[in-house]
């Protein structure tokens, strides 16, 4: 184990939260509205909620079969040495291209609706420099940091959201399934993926202090970011109808434009940002602190702080050059190879490593739950 | 000793990231300074020709900069007698190929970069509004200056002329406008309302047709007005003797709220009258308050009341051999604000007989509402909506004729009105 620190399983449970909804929660409602249209709340609430569970469970049950190693350092023991190596090692570059999307999404939202001739490397540099020093301090003073983080974002979009409240117009939520459940489901493919990324379970399972906790705070955290992810796409459909809804990119960013309260509480986007940032740090941060982990297990290293560093920036200029300010091409990853990507990652090579390990008696316990 | 070199790299570095950080921390990349841009407060687009060609008419109502004081006002030559109340605000049009296209060609007219975020109000002239909106619309929802709540209106003519009319109590006519939409709603109810993003859903929402407010252009009547034109008496509707053929200018009318512009698909196809918009607005929910005249045992209005609390629900209803029924149910309560000579008396069947009345003339306001609106084949009520929200396999069927099959549908309308209030005053007022 590279890191020592020690995290309680609410703050895996936090922890885990950020990561899934500091950038779903203003990307996912759009996307979700063009395939569910009306529908799209229960895509969020009921299909993705599903997915994530599964991928919780089998992230659980991998995790107690190892409970003092990050997935790349049982890797090998399972599959063998080399192509355990191998797999480690893509496993690592997975992890480094997600951060990048991450990265992306982020100097692609500022770029668009805020500083417009800011050049989005010195937005990358800023989020990349708070997120690295987390990492730096170690996972342990991440999750505190979260702890700070989480009710400040939660708190502000639900105050975002019930200032807006009295816009809603219950008719933009039918008719329910008026296409029986196949839009529903179309609709779940992009939420579902960015749920599962409770696959960070993988990496962050051997710092928690109490194991026998794990399954409970996934669940949990799978379990509130639905119900959270649910209201903010049901509130934004209120509002705007799936019709206008899905032809915005960032829904809920027109959603606090919309607000007004007696003519003084306007133009609360900045609001918005502030929400955005804090989320995306702890979200990167997160990300970084996997990445060096793995890419240390996977080179037999004694400190993964070395490799932040590299990593990070490798981070910033994959993202300039496959993303930078190019929305076009985010939002093709996004919704066209992301949930494929997502799912394999996230759920079936999990799902046949677990597999593996069963069928070869790897790992400690037997799978209790 | 190694604890006080520490101490002073740790200082050193300390320091560094202080001057570093509030270095970052003064503001964006690059800024705007105030004296910098133009800050439109009303946008109004026109659809002209000129050699031949169509293009886009783009006016900017802005808010001038500071005039320095003492300077002359408004007017010129020709003599100015008083203080004319010379606007804060400024109309700047320029023209283009595109909406864009046309705001970008500012920066061949003025000095500074136009600032949309402040705008209040966009005003569509009646050719742009005749010609099809919809790109326009796509325009304001694309970038991110122009807000969603900015109100959108129709005006009768060009609508650079509307943003040059004067306001008669705000500083600026998009202020004016601005308080007067939402004012309405609450006082009198005989406006459409409408902002940018009601307009849009209506646009994309199959079995749903916008109606916006409508303004109208005049001469104030009253001979005191500081609008008013100077010099020769010019009285609108008056025969004037002299002066005579110059046509009023712009910026000597003032303007009105007046009824409803009516969509259908992205092209204005006519108006509402007063009337007939607050039936409209009785149907859609929007109607918050306003007046019903009735005439009680009267050949002439003699009464009227102030309705509150007003609930519309729609039903429809699908008819075996496929016609269409709408059940609209209409809940309120009213006051009495006045009465001629206690022609009402408090009695109970008087009460009764008030009510029936007060439901009556809802109703016909309703009907004539929808009849108007069929007689231009607009559904502004969202009544193809409501199947669609409720019946969506029905409305599958139907959507694509819905347009032929509005005019054709059956609607009844039901008022239920209460009345609560007296007023002050316990029992009438009877002139001996």
């Amino acid at each position: 184990m590279l890191d020592k620190g020690r995290i309680s399983s609410v703050q895996l449970m936090l922890v885990l939260f950020m990561v899934e909804m500091a950038t779903a929660f203003l990307l996912v409602p759009s996307i979700v509205a063009q395939a569910a249209g009306p529908d799209s709340w229960l895509s969020v609430l009921g299909v993705a909620t599903a997915y994530g569970l599964a991928v919780a469970l089998i992230c659980v049950a991998l995790g107690k079969r190892f409970p003092f190693q990050v997935f790349t350092e049982y890797l090998p023991e399972v599959l063998g040495r080399v192509p355990g190596k191998l797999l480690a090692a893509a496993y690592t570059v997975v992890f480094i291209h997600l951060t990048s999307v991450v990265v992306g999404e982020n100097s692609i939202f500022i770029h668009t609706v805020f500083l417009r001739e800011t050049p989005p490397l010195i937005i990358n540099l800023m989020m990349v420099g708070a997120a690295v020093y987390g990492v730096y301090l170690g996972v342990e003073v991440l999750a505190r940091a979260n702890e700070m983080v989480f009710p400040i974002f939660i708190l502000s979009i639900t105050i975002l959201l019930a200032l807006v409240a009295r816009e809603i117009d219950l008719d933009h939520l039918r008719p329910v399934l008026a296409n029986g459940p196949l839009p529903v489901l179309k609709g779940a493919m992009v939420p579902a993926a960015w749920r599962g990324e409770v696959f960070f379970l993988l990496l962050l399972y051997p710092y928690l202090n109490q194991k026998n906790e794990a399954l409970k705070s996934a669940a949990g955290t799978v379990l509130m970011s639905g119900v959270f992810a649910a209201t903010v796409t049901a509130v934004t459909i209120g509002v705007f109808s799936d019709l206008v809804a899905s032809r915005q990119i960032y829904p809920v960013l027109n959603l606090a434009r919309y607000i007004s309260v007696a003519g003084i509480l306007e133009r609360l986007e900045l609001y918005l940002i502030i929400i955005w940032m804090a989320g995306v740090i702890i979200k990167l941060a997160v990300f970084y602190h996997s990445c060096s982990v793995m890419a240390a297990s996977t080179l037999g290293l004694k400190d993964y702080r070395v490799t932040v560093f590299p990593i990070a920036l490798a981070t910033i200029v994959i993202s300039g050059r496959l993303y930078e300010t190019d929305y076009l091409k985010l939002v093709e990853f996004l919704s066209k190879f992301w949930p494929f990507y997502g799912y394999t990652v996230e759920l079936l090579i999990p799902g046949l490593i677990l597999l593996v390990a069963v069928i070869r008696k790897k790992g400690g316990n037997r799978v209790d739950f | 000793m190694t604890f006080r070199k520490k101490f002073k790299i740790k200082t050193i570095v300390g320091l560094f990231l202080l001057v570093l950080i509030s270095l970052t921390m003064t503001g964006c990349w690059n800024r705007r300074e105030m004296n910098d841009i133009t800050l439109s407060t009303a946008i109004g687009i026109d659809r002209v020709v000129v050699d031949g060609r169509p293009i886009f008419l783009f006016s900017v109502l802005a808010a001038r900069p500071a005039v320095p004081s003492g300077g002359a006002t408004a007017g010129g030559g020709g003599g100015t007698t008083g203080p004319r109340v010379a606007g804060v605000g400024t109309v700047i049009s320029t023209e283009g190929e595109t909406v864009y296209d046309a705001i970008r060609n500012y920066s061949m007219r003025t000095s500074r970069q136009l600032f949309l975020s402040h705008s209040l109000v966009i005003v569509f002239g009646e050719e742009m509004a005749k010609e099809g909106i919809g790109e326009v619309l796509d325009f304001c929802n694309r970038q991110k200056d122009i807000r969603e709540r900015t109100w959108v209106v129709v005006c009768e003519g060009l609508a650079r002329d509307a943003l040059q009319s004067q306001p008669e109590m705000e500083s600026i006519t998009s202020v004016e406008l601005n308080k007067m939409i939402p004012l309405n709603q609450s006082r009198a109810s005989k406006v459409a309302i409408a902002n940018l993003f009601q307009v849009t859903r209506d646009l994309l929402t199959p079995g749903k047709e916008a109606a916006v407010s409508n303004i109208k252009l005049f001469v104030p009547p009253e001979t005191s007005s500081p609008i008013r034109p100077t010099g020769p008496a010019q009285t609108p509707g008056s025969p004037s003797g002299k002066g005579g053929g110059a046509e009023i200018q712009a910026q000597n009318k003032t303007f009105a709220l007046s009824g409803a512009a009516v969509f259908r698909g992205d092209r204005m196809v006519g108006r509402m009258d007063e009337e007939e918009t607050q039936g409209m607005l009785f149907i859609k929910n929007q109607a918050d308050g306003g007046i019903i005249p009735i005439a009680f045992s009267a050949p002439e209005k003699n009464a009227s009341f102030l309705y509150r609390d007003v609930k519309a629900k729609v039903k429809p209803v699908i008819n075996e051999d496929g016609s269409i029924m709408f059940e609209i149910r209409i809940n309120g309560k009213v006051e009495l604000q006045e009465q001629k000579n206690a022609a009402i008396d408090i009695a109970e069947e008087d009460i009764k007989h008030a009510e029936e009345l007060i439901n009556q003339e809802v109703e016909r306001r309703c009907i004539k509402a929808v009849a108007r609106s069929k007689e231009l084949k607009s559904d502004v009520f969202g009544f193809g909506e409501k199947i669609y929200r409720s019946k969506p396999k029905a409305w599958e069927e139907i959507q694509s004729q819905w347009g032929e099959i509005f005019p054709t549908v059956i609607v009844s309308v039901t008022a239920d009105f209460k009345i609560e209030h007296l007023g002050l005053i316990n029992k009438p007022i009877v002139i001996q």
